[in-house]
């Protein structure tokens, strides 16, 4: 039996450019629904072998309006992996992009695996943002980058499968510390703070 | 046949009320001569020993004539009646009864004078009248012989010769009717014939035993007799008789059994043993060379073996001491021989376990104390009562002669007042549970240790007293010691921490009634060294403390508005503060709100050296089985209320302080659940699912050991943290209390869970006790959810009070514009018709949107219980979702673009009023899974909305521009 991996996988991007529509067709091939409960389109999971482990991707889907921004570190943290989502079709969705980066870099988990996703890349003819600028940043950032269809389930599976590949194999100490984790947990902090 | 019959009778009869008449005329003469004469006589004192005895025989006396004259009255009416038919008319039984309890009646009084030496008494006092009239007392005398005896002798002839005379003449009278109807079987008088022989052995054998003892008082010397001689005691066995010895060497002591007591004489010490405190056993003792019995007599404070030198000796005498003690317990003698009882059959030995009083005399405990109740082998056994003279007073169970079971004890004092122990007792010390009310009006209820207070204990003053005070924790050797809570009107202060000889030693903290709360170590009641003080403003002083509150050495404070001042303090808090030391300022808000939030008891005062003492009589509770008997003794603090200490025996126990530790509200349900079952019960548990059942039951149950712990649990918990200590600075340790409590418990129950459970459950053992674990704390939270959420509230509340501006901001607007402010996509506006214009549209929308998702939520305030408060959030979502798909006809599921507006929607129009204590709770104490997890999210989403509601755009009301 191979040892499940859980992996909080947090979603961000701007309103429309399809977030969930990546997840949902990420998920939607998927078999185990029963197993896990989901709320929406906005918790998912799917598990996915890779190597010798499986990892089980819990998806937290978060507001993309502006004036929700402020709420998202209240999703994102402890994630193991962040996809931002940009519409190829709209340039203000990947100046968006960028803000995420930079507040994810500022606040963001230490070791978060980012993913930059550039969706509806079915509709290249209206496109706004070159591939290429997007694939450069990317990489100045040292980020994984792909660009989807969601509609016709392009590279959808192989951006998990890439971020996938990018999740650190556990110690297997860390395993052993994984199972009695829930004993020890929730010491109490002296100061609480609100958060 | 029959005529002959009645002849007879008829014949009996007439005899009969001849000799009655004869001996009624003869007791007339000795009443007119000789009774009437020595009663009215002015040479005797009516208040001495000898007359008292005179005056109660000439009672029986008359009483004896009064029933002799009616009988024969009506004997002979009936003969005149010509009534005489049968044998009962004649000598009826009922009237042999009679005779028999008049005659005892009077020989036993007639024999108290002899013994106490009467007559001589008598008769010397009186010596000059008979000198003259000693004609009219031989005239009695039928005997010629007698001429020469004494008026001694002759009183004692002439006051019971008669009557045993009269006997005789009764036995003659039916001997003669019973031989004439031999062949007829005629058991009426058979019987009355047997009652008339017992009696005059019974007669002639209460005489002999008269004479001895007179004998025997005479011969021992005036001063042994004033000890010894009563009317009523009769000597029973002589070692002078028979021989018998304290010592192997006879002849030195004198042994004297009597009916109610045995006598060593030995010189002048007389030594007496109370029959009713003897007891008797023959013990064979195997020597070097030679085996012999001897007896063991065993008293409450003596032991003494008993040598003879025949066997026979010593069986007549192990017979003898036993039929006196036996007689001597039921207060009867054998009748008419001793050691037959009055059914003639062999009677058995006194019984081990027997009723007595008894007053010790040898020092120790019990020097000078009467004890009367149960005994067995010479030791208090049983029930009783020991009365001291000093005026204590134990009433209670008794084993091997010491206090031992359950027992109150009266202590008074000069001044007196009373100390009331109702305790359990072991082996003649306080030991575990018991209830003190002391004089100076407080009560003790808790556990006590060789005497003394040890362990979980609350030490209170009773209701209604000014300067009431509270503590409750632990004890040891009689004082406060360990963890202990003391709540003080009179200082109007809690202290919750450490103490040592009943004074506060170590980490503590106190909370004022103001809500100032400083802690630190203290020492000798008093706050020293290094420490914290938070006033109600949110200042916080860190530093040195002399004194209580005195601020005195390096240290540093800050205030709320961000200014701190780190230097040199003195003088006393609020009392104009004096600093050398610099001042600084920062506009870091966070300063301020860790000061806020900053929480107490944290890292001085671990959870595990809180409350241990709590299940440490439980646990051992458990390992000794657990056993009925013994549940009030181990788990006395855990019943119900402190009411009474034990409801089945209440009138042992008055009601201590009225003090319930369960309010109204959470008063468990009563279900009928017998102790002893509850191990075999739990054991049996196969699943979680039925252990989730059976833990519900339990510990709902006020009869279960598991609901009884909780009592105490809720009781500590409340003690802390209601009142005065209901501070937001207390949250920490209050939730670490009650994980604690939580653990605990199922430390315990892990124990009786059943092998086979852990075999068949696929994960493993650690697994299994984290779940019963989140089991246990999710059913006992709503024990302490009036507390606890109490404390939520008080540290959520300056994010709370932002929430809810925010709230009745959003109250304004319509829900259109609710809706239109919050970027709700206006397809998934619940609106009836979808093809008018967007200007009349707005009024179509209903009154609130989402009710029933609203409904749902609103839920999350009616239970305790956080499983059931976070269902409540899965359904409110599950409703958000119901609604929209019935507003788009379709299924449809939610990305977070529309599920959050929504979500604000619905929870800002639900006004909860402290969502954001609600939320914490939840997700402190419910066992989330992992990190991420579906539980996780949905209680983020609730969170992000409380956090969005906060925000200054609404709050301020900056949306002006959608009114």
């Amino acid at each position: 039996e191979m040892a499940i991996r859980e992996l909080k996988v947090c979603l961000l991007g701007d309103t429309g450019v399809g977030k969930s529509s990546i997840v949902c067709r990420f998920v939607q091939d998927h078999f185990d629904h029963n197993i896990s409960p989901t709320i929406g389109a906005s918790f998912l999971t799917k598990t996915v072998p890779c190597g010798n482990e499986l990892h089980k991707f819990l998806i937290w889907d978060t507001a993309g309006q502006e004036r929700f921004h402020s709420l998202a570190p209240m999703y994102y943290r402890g994630s193991a992996a962040a996809v931002i989502v940009y519409d190829i079709t709209k340039l203000d969705s990947f100046q968006t992009l960028k803000k995420w980066v930079k507040e994810l870099k500022e606040h963001g988990p230490e070791d978060i695996v980012v993913a930059i996703a550039g969706n509806k890349n079915d509709l290249g003819d209206i496109r706004e943002v070159p591939m290429k600028e997007a694939k450069e940043f990317a990489e100045s950032i040292a980020a994984i980058f792909i660009e989807t269809s969601a509609r016709n389930a392009v590279n959808v599976e192989e951006l998990f499968q890439k971020i996938s590949r990018q999740i650190p194999p556990l110690d297997p100490q860390d395993v052993e510390s994984n199972e009695s984790f829930k004993l020890t947990r929730q010491p109490p902090p002296a100061y609480k703070r609100c958060c | 046949m029959s005529f002959i019959k009645e002849q007879t009778w008829l014949k009996a009869a007439e005899d009969l009320v001849k000799t009655d008449k004869a001996f009624l005329q003869y007791l007339k003469d000795i009443n007119i001569s000789v009774l009437r004469h020595l009663i009215d006589s002015d040479v005797l004192d009516k208040s001495q020993i000898q007359m008292r005895q005179l005056l109660q025989m000439n009672g029986r006396f008359h009483a004896l004539w009064i029933c002799t004259e009616d009988k024969c009255k009506h004997l002979q009416k009936l003969m005149n009646q010509g009534r005489i038919l049968s044998s009962h008319d004649v000598f009826p039984v009922s009237h042999m009864e009679t005779i028999k309890e008049l005659y005892m009646q009077y020989f036993s009084s007639f024999t108290n004078v002899v013994v106490i030496g009467g007559f001589d008494y008598i008769s010397k006092k009186t010596s000059n009248y008979w000198k003259e009239n000693m004609g009219s007392l031989r005239n009695f005398l039928k005997s010629a012989e007698t001429s020469e005896s004494s008026v001694s002798i002759s009183l004692f002839r002439i006051l019971h010769e008669c009557f045993r005379e009269q006997i005789n003449q009764y036995t003659f009278i039916l001997t003669l009717l019973s031989k004439d109807f031999h062949q007829i079987a005629d058991n009426e008088l058979n019987e009355s014939l047997r009652g008339l022989m017992d009696l005059k052995i019974y007669i002639s054998q209460v005489l002999d035993e008269a004479a001895l003892t007179r004998d025997l008082w005479k011969s021992l010397g005036t001063k042994l007799t004033e000890i010894l001689c009563t009317p009523e005691r009769r000597l029973r066995e002589d070692s002078k008789n028979i021989p018998i010895s304290l010592s192997e060497r006879f002849g030195h002591s004198r042994i004297l059994l009597c009916d109610d007591i045995l006598i060593h004489i030995q010189g002048s010490d007389i030594h007496c043993y109370d029959l009713t405190t003897l007891w008797i056993e023959v013990i064979t003792k195997d020597n070097m060379d030679t085996c012999r019995n001897i007896l063991k007599v065993i008293t409450p404070e003596d032991q003494l073996t008993f040598y003879t030198q025949q066997p026979h000796h010593q069986a007549v005498w192990h017979w003898k001491i036993s039929q006196a003690i036996r007689q001597c317990l039921v207060k009867s003698r054998d009748f008419p021989l001793w050691g037959k009882g009055s059914n003639g059959q062999s009677p058995e030995n006194p019984p081990a376990h027997r009723f007595a009083t008894y007053t010790f005399k040898n020092e120790g405990k019990f020097k000078n104390a009467v004890y009367e109740g149960d005994w067995n082998q010479g030791k208090p056994h049983g029930k009783g009562t020991m009365k001291w003279e000093d005026g204590r007073n134990y009433s209670g169970d008794f084993e091997s002669g010491l206090e031992h079971g359950f027992g109150v004890l009266l202590v008074r004092l000069l001044d007196a007042g009373y100390d009331c122990y109702k305790c359990h007792w072991s082996h003649g010390k306080k030991q575990r549970y018991g209830i003190c009310e002391y004089r100076n009006k407080t009560v003790y209820r808790g556990y006590f240790k060789d005497d003394l207070r040890h362990g979980f204990g609350i030490l209170e003053t009773c209701r209604g007293e000014s300067n009431s005070f509270r503590y409750v924790g632990n004890w040891m050797n009689d004082k406060r010691h360990g963890y202990g809570v003391m709540e003080s009107t009179e200082s109007g202060e809690l202290y919750i921490g450490m103490w040592q000889d009943d004074q506060r030693e170590g980490r503590g903290i106190v909370i004022t009634q103001s809500g100032l709360c400083y802690e630190g170590i203290f020492q000798q009641n008093k706050l020293t060294g290094k420490g914290i003080l938070l006033s109600e403003d949110n200042s916080l002083y860190e530093g040195e403390f002399m004194e209580d509150l005195q601020l005195k050495g390096k240290g540093k404070i800050t205030f709320p508005d961000g200014i701190s001042i780190e230097g040199t303090f003195s003088n006393t808090f609020g009392n104009g503060m004096q600093v050398q030391g610099v001042m600084k300022t920062t506009t870091d808000s966070d300063v301020a709100d860790e000061v806020a939030n900053l929480q107490l008891g944290v890292h001085g005062l671990p959870v595990l050296e809180r409350w241990p003492c709590i299940f440490d009589p439980y646990v051992e509770y458990l390992h000794s089985g657990s056993s009925d008997a013994m549940e009030e003794a181990y788990l006395g603090f855990h019943l119900e209320s402190g009411r009474s200490l034990r409801n089945k025996s209440s009138e042992r126990l008055a009601s201590p302080s009225d003090h319930s530790c369960v309010s109204c509200s959470r008063k468990p349900k009563e279900s009928h659940m017998k102790n002893s079952d509850f191990l075999k019960d739990l054991r049996q548990q196969q699943s979680l699912e039925q252990l989730q059942q059976y833990l519900e039951k339990s510990l709902q149950s006020s009869l279960h050991p598991l609901g009884k712990l909780l009592q105490t649990q809720i009781l500590v918990f409340q003690v802390t943290y209601s009142g005065i200590g209901a501070n937001k600075h207390l949250l920490s340790m209050a939730q670490n209390e009650v994980k604690y409590y939580a653990e605990k418990t199922t430390e315990l129950i892990m124990d009786y869970v059943p092998q086979l459970f852990h075999q068949n459950y696929e994960y493993g053992e650690s697994r299994i006790e984290m779940n019963i674990c989140s089991l246990v704390l999710n059913m006992i939270l709503p024990a302490f959810y009036p507390e606890l959420s109490m404390l939520y509230m008080l540290y959520h509340d300056k994010d709370n009070a932002l929430y809810w501006r925010g709230i009745l901001h959003l109250d304004l607007l319509s829900e259109i514009k609710l809706l239109e402010f919050l970027d709700v996509q206006r397809h998934l506006w619940p609106l009836k018709d979808l093809h008018l214009t967007s200007n009349q549209r707005y009024s179509l929308v209903h009154d609130q949107c989402f009710i029933s998702a609203i409904e749902c939520v609103q839920k999350i305030s009616t239970t305790a219980e956080p499983c059931k408060k976070l269902e409540t959030l899965f359904h409110t979502m599950g409703e958000i979702e119901k609604t929209v798909s019935m507003i788009l006809k379709r299924d449809y599921k939610l990305p977070m673009d529309d599920l959050l507006p929504l979500l604000i929607y619905v929870v800002s129009r639900a006004r909860i009023q402290h969502l954001g204590a609600e939320l914490h709770f939840i997700r402190d104490m419910m066992d989330l899974g992992l990190e991420g997890g579906i539980t996780d999210f949905l209680l983020t989403a609730f969170e992000s909305c409380y956090q969005h509601i906060q925000k200054q755009e609404i709050r301020q009301g900056r949306f002006m521009g959608f009114i």
